[in-house]
């Protein structure tokens, strides 16, 4: 009884800290801005032409689903924090010096995450109840075909979510860019699979409703051949004039169906349990090995026997009066230095290889692969401008410097520009010497773009994860599968052709400006 | 030199007043601003370093105002906020470096006055170490060399001596009284022994309002006379701390001996002691507590 008690109020006090943040209040903004997309059709599941007629089982199967597939995108970006959030802010270290267990805290966060997820999803049930009631075909309303979805769909996936947030944030590799990455794949591969129909692995609940609603449309239509359509749909003028309706029941939950969801809530439980033994609580210095343990006793032994004593050897009348007078390309050392520092020795070695990559590749291949993977390797460096100042609390020291707008803040993305420049410098050496000149342009553009993306976004948001996950997903739709739109780093002659080179420069200024904006609030004066 | 803070006020939401009509002319020399915990002094810090903005009210500095012409006081000032980070993988230098080029400096310079301000502080031996693997009490080392880095005429520091071993305070002190002479130093704590050591003149402030502004001598004069030793048993202390303000308490052999500061002499075996700053402090914070109860 004690131990639970101790977790409500574990997750009471999470669950209460994160809903009067001014962001919960943005994100459930979002969160109803999403419902309203889907009441207007706008965001949307459907069969190919074929929609269910607007009952409470359409409006609450649709909701939950499309609900579903965001959250455990966005869900996951939304809770992770809450172990850093105690880890910064040193409430982690009086829960370590307290009995509670590692495995009593992490559950509590999860449970604190589900809470959160599980708000979100509930809200968004609300919405479609809102649906029905605004375009509802006036049958009467079934409050289970609403709640059932959510209670079997929605709450297994967000307590999968939850877990994953907890266990990334517990395993050090995982709890930063990488991570961010790494589950961003992984959940989207998910997602992509389970709208090919393999069920397995159906998280969000996507294949099971195209199996039971592709039965349901051939029931009406036995010659159709229905497709599926997830995601926006305003824009295609077929879809939107040719719709064929088709009674939707909602589904007959069997025991078999309701296991198959809850097998979710079981990995949920064995993910926490399996981060377990990696969560350091709060505990980050590292065991040395025993030479290297010798090495640094000495050093310490060094430093405590050369402290001096109260008069120190130098008094300030002593020192020489400095004279101040500003450098730009001091304030960029100073930038580049502080972006570059604290990688491990491998990270530099690979950006050197792509480097040489991109020298000596066949010039598509340089394009494509080189050139992407250099362009994505400073993704930590470039996530962390515009949000260092906060999350290293630094931001009152840099305030109070001269203009720190147009002086940090300037030579921090041109820190960012130098750092792109040098890592597409290979293909830039290559094209500017030897052609084609063409592609020049490109380079430049992309090597503005990232860099002020990551000052807008972090800077608006002051969180990392933002960038992040718009500048992975740009960059492997546009630069690696090449779609022209958002191709920034103009892999492709099509984006060459289409002038993104300049959209994407223009659209830089636009980011700069804004970033500009947003530090100036900040700095108040 | 002069500062000149004119009936300034900062609402935070929820309508709480972080300082209310607070008015201050500050020269050269340094300034304690003592006060109790929410008293409003870090609040006052932040707008005269320039990082927030009073809600209402002027403060200029030289004649120019913080509000429309910060970077006038910027370039001068040197800021050691209460509550401030470090980047982890720096090193001393590295961080200073940082914080020098963004306040002007450069090259050789930077690099011989971060050398020399490393000295001073005692951090030389620890000047290449990872700051995140430093202790509380150096990284706050390397706050203090930050502050001093551009030779500031206005140095505001905010809890300095949090976090510093006592060899280190005595040291920081010294360095304070040192700096005094031709610049303004505002110093805010709460450690009154502190204050007493350094101050050439003292700020007392409470509710987010000014008390007293005035000498450490002319404070120390308006309790002189109303400071007592009482000896009492342990069971009286509770009676003794209803009535009269108790600074301090020792047990000894005999019973308790309380420090008590008073306009009347206590009953019981009681002796005239000498005044102490704190003593003042205890005496003028409950008396405005009367005040503001009546």
């Amino acid at each position: 009884m004690r131990k639970l008690e101790i977790l409500k109020q574990l997750i009471l006090a999470d669950f209460r800290e994160r809903t009067r943040r001014y962001s919960f209040l943005v994100t459930l903004m979002a969160i109803l801005f999403f419902g309203y997309l889907v009441i207007t059709d706008q965001f949307t599941i459907r069969f190919g032409v074929y929609r269910g007629i607007i009952n409470s089982a359409w409006a609450g199967t649709v909701m939950t689903v499309a609900s579903t597939i965001i959250l455990s995108l966005a869900g996951f970006y939304l809770v992770k924090n809450t172990l850093s959030r105690d880890r910064t802010t040193n409430v982690g270290q009086i829960l370590a010096a307290t009995p509670l267990s590692r495995t009593e805290y992490l559950t509590a966060k999860f449970l604190s995450n589900f809470l959160v997820l599980a708000l979100m999803a509930a809200i968004l049930e609300l919405a479609a109840i809102v649906m029905y009631l605004i375009y509802g075909d006036g049958a009467g309303f079934n409050l289970w075909h609403v709640t059932s979805p959510l209670l079997f769909i929605a709450l297994p996936a967000m307590a999968f979510v939850a877990a994953m947030a907890v266990a990334f944030e517990s395993i050090r590799p995982l709890s930063g860019t990488w991570g961010n990455i790494i589950y961003l794949v992984l959940i989207e591969s998910i997602i992509i699979t389970n709208i090919q129909e393999i069920t397995f692995f159906d998280l969000s609940g996507v294949s099971l409703f195209i199996r039971k609603g592709h039965e349901a449309v051939r029931t009406l239509y036995p010659d159709a051949r229905p497709g599926v359509v997830v995601g926006f749909i305003a824009f295609d003028e077929f879809l939107s004039k040719n719709i064929k309706t088709f009674p939707w029941h909602g589904f007959d939950w069997t025991a078999a169906m309701i296991l198959s969801r809850l097998k979710w809530v079981g990995a949920a439980l064995a993910i926490v349990t399996a981060a377990v033994p990696f969560f350091d609580r709060f505990d980050r210095t590292k065991t040395v090995r025993p030479q290297k343990q010798k090495k640094r006793m000495k050093k310490n032994r060094e430093y405590i026997t050369t402290g001096k004593t109260i008069s120190p050897a130098l008094s300030y009348h002593q020192i020489d009066t400095p004279r101040t007078c500003f450098s730009y390309p001091a304030m960029l050392a100073a930038e580049i230095r502080l972006m570059l520092k604290g990688y491990h020795w491998f990270w530099y070695l690979l950006g050197g290889a792509m480097i040489v990559l991109e020298l000596t590749l066949p010039l598509a291949e340089a394009r494509r692969f080189a050139l992407s993977g250099a362009m994505i390797l400073p993704l930590a460096v470039w996530s962390a401008m515009g949000t260092r100042e906060t999350r290293y609390n630094t931001a009152q020291l840099l305030y109070s410097t001269p203009y720190p707008v147009t002086r940090q803040l300037l030579a921090s993305f041109l820190a960012g520009v130098i750092i792109a420049l040098l890592m597409s410098g290979g293909l830039l050496i290559r094209c500017g010497l030897w052609g084609p000149s063409s592609l020049v342009p490109g380079l430049l553009a992309a090597s503005f773009f990232a860099p002020a993306l990551a000052l807008a976004f972090g800077t608006l948001s002051g969180s990392k994860k933002l960038f992040e996950v718009t500048y992975f997903l740009m960059w492997y739709i546009g630069g690696i599968e090449g779609l022209t739109a958002i191709n920034f780093l103009a892999t492709t002659d099509e984006a060459i052709t289409a002038g993104m080179p300049l959209i994407f420069a223009l659209i830089s200024l636009g980011l700069l400006m804004v970033a500009f904006i947003a530090r100036r609030h900040r700095v108040i004066l | 030199m002069n500062l000149q803070i004119n009936n300034i006020s900062k609402l935070y939401k929820g309508n709480v007043w972080g300082i209310k009509n607070f008015s201050l002319n500050i020269t050269a020399g340094v300034l304690g601003l003592l006060g109790p915990n929410g008293a409003g002094k870090s609040t006052l810090m932040r707008i005269l370093a320039t990082v927030t903005r009073p809600t209402a009210g002027t403060v200029y500095w030289n004649g120019s105002d913080l509000v429309l012409a910060p970077n006038e006081v910027r370039r001068v000032l040197g800021y050691l906020p209460q509550d401030f980070g470090i980047y982890p993988n720096l090193n001393a230098v590295e961080f200073l470096t940082y914080l020098a080029a963004a306040k002007g400096l450069r090259g050789r310079v930077a690099r011989r006055r971060i050398d020399q301000l490393l000295e001073i502080v005692n951090m030389a031996d620890a000047r290449k170490r990872r700051l995140g693997s430093l202790s509380g009490g150096m990284k706050q080392r390397v706050g203090i060399a930050q502050a001093l880095i551009n030779n500031p005429e206005l140095l505001i520091v905010d809890e300095p001596t949090a976090g510093l071993d006592p060899e280190e305070r005595v040291r920081f002190r010294n360095l304070l009284s040192e700096l005094a002479e031709e610049r303004i130093v505002i110093l805010s704590t709460h450690i009154v022994s502190d204050v007493e050591a350094v101050a050439t003149s003292i700020a007392l402030i409470n509710k987010g309002q000014l008390l007293v502004h005035t000498s450490p001598e002319e404070l120390l004069r308006t309790v002189a006379g109303k400071t007592w030793e009482v000896l009492i048993t342990s069971g009286e202390l509770i009676e003794l701390k209803k009535n009269y303000i108790v600074g301090s308490s020792v047990k000894t052999g005999e019973g308790v001996r309380a420090r008590v500061v008073s306009d009347e002499k206590p009953a019981g075996s009681t002796r005239a002691i000498a005044t102490n700053l704190e003593d003042a402090y205890l005496y003028l914070l409950d008396r405005a507590r009367d005040n503001s109860r009546t």
